[in-house]
């Protein structure tokens, strides 16, 4: 099943209120749909697949627990990916976690961070055949609040609001965390700072999930 | 006209987020045609978030996603005995209850017809004197004493509203008692 595949929202509150009504069929399409791109965000937040993998089954177990409690008044993935995010908190504030360590509130470098000025135009081919390797350890890099916040605004798609309450935050202090980890990740990627027509993928994106 | 220095780093960031307010994206439009340089800082932006999604793209393996389904649906059965869907079972004492009704019903019907005769027959009440008169043997003897004193005391424990079992003990004993004495009488 392809992870990028968007679904129309209203089958996920549809799916996510049979599932209320005790439809098991309907809780496993949920999963279906949403464990590949869980995981995809759990492992970039704990940096470990395995960690990743238990995190989204926790994730599905509170769906199930919170079942009763669940109202379609906002987008579903906004609603899993709270639970997401506060299962990956949880699992980052433990004195001895699994796999890595660190805190989730370093944020490292405080200075304000500006956009390095465009060098010089490298092969575009580069970009494409940057290593995944390379992205992810650029990412890695990043306080987890900012991985969160950029990895949701621009991967998943979701608007500054929703992604501050997913991540218990502001809409203010979420447009500056995605800023800042835009901005380091440009650094660090070389592709990244090549010179190419600027595309409002994410926008598009966010049209079609609405 | 606006200027590329117009423009804040978060502004460039939030366009992609589609959080730019549209009169300020319409002012970055026009400004991204006049200056390369402003062109070239967008984009660097809009290719970290093309690295990010080229890594979410990567397809996850069906027998990743089917262990994942197994084992959560495992924790789901271990919570919780009704699985992951339908509401909550009814507890054990829900699922027996219309039997333990049924049951009560019956054992309560049944108390009913085996008492009724004794409520439309009950007894009158025995007096306190006639009992004692009853269960109190002739003072004839040491025995017969100790025996009056445990009748006595079935008597005084037989409060009214006690158990009518007791009452049918007293008078049996109380029979018992009058056939000794007849026999008594008979020899004597």
């Amino acid at each position: 099943m392809d992870v990028w595949v968007d679904h129309p929202v209203e089958d996920d509150v549809r799916l996510m209120l049979a599932f209320q009504e005790g439809d098991e069929a309907a809780f496993d399409a949920l999963f279906g749909r949403w464990a590949g791109r869980l995981l995809h965000f759990l492992e970039r937040m704990v940096r470990s697949r395995a960690v990743a993998e238990e995190l989204v089954q926790e994730t599905f177990l509170r769906v199930v627990r919170a079942r009763e409690r669940y109202t379609p008044t906002a987008r579903f993935s906004t609603w899993l990916f709270t639970i997401a995010a506060n299962t990956a908190r949880n699992e980052l504030r433990r004195p001895f976690r699994r796999g890595h360590h660190e805190s989730i509130d370093e944020e490292r470098d405080g200075a304000p961070l500006e956009l390095a000025a465009p060098g010089p135009a490298t092969d575009a081919v580069a970009h494409t055949r940057l290593l995944q390797g390379d992205v992810e350890a650029a990412l890695e890099a990043l306080p987890p609040r900012q991985r969160s916040a950029l990895w949701l605004c621009a991967v998943e798609g979701m608007a500054y609001a929703e992604v501050a309450k997913a991540l218990e935050t502001s809409e203010k202090s979420v447009k500056a965390l995605v800023h800042r980890a835009r901005v380091a990740l440009a650094k660090q990627i070389p592709g990244a700072q090549s010179g190419a027509r600027p595309r409002r993928v994410a926008k598009a994106r966010r049209g079609m999930a609405r | 006209m606006n200027k590329p220095h117009d423009f804040k780093p978060e502004e460039l960031s939030a366009s992609l987020d589609g959080a730019l307010p549209p009169a300020r994206d319409a002012q970055l439009r026009e400004a991204l045609e006049e200056s390369p340089e402003l062109a070239l800082q967008l984009a660097a932006l809009a290719r970290v978030d093309d690295a990010l999604r080229a890594l979410a793209a990567s397809e996850l393996p069906d027998a990743v996603r089917n262990g994942m389904h197994e084992r959560l649906r495992a924790r789901i059965a271990a919570a919780s005995p009704a699985g992951a869907g339908g509401r909550r079972s009814p507890s054990r004492l829900r699922r027996w209850r219309p039997v333990l009704l049924a049951g009560a019903a019956a054992a309560a019907g049944l108390a009913a017809v085996l008492m009724l005769p004794r409520l439309l027959h009950s007894p009158q009440p025995l007096p306190q004197d006639r009992v004692v008169q009853q269960v109190v043997p002739e003072p004839s003897g040491n025995q017969g004493a100790s025996q009056a004193g445990g009748f006595a005391e079935l008597v005084d424990d037989a409060a009214p509203g006690g158990l009518d079992e007791d009452w049918d003990t007293i008078e049996v004993l109380g029979l018992l008692e009058d056939m000794d004495g007849l026999e008594a009488v008979g020899s004597g």
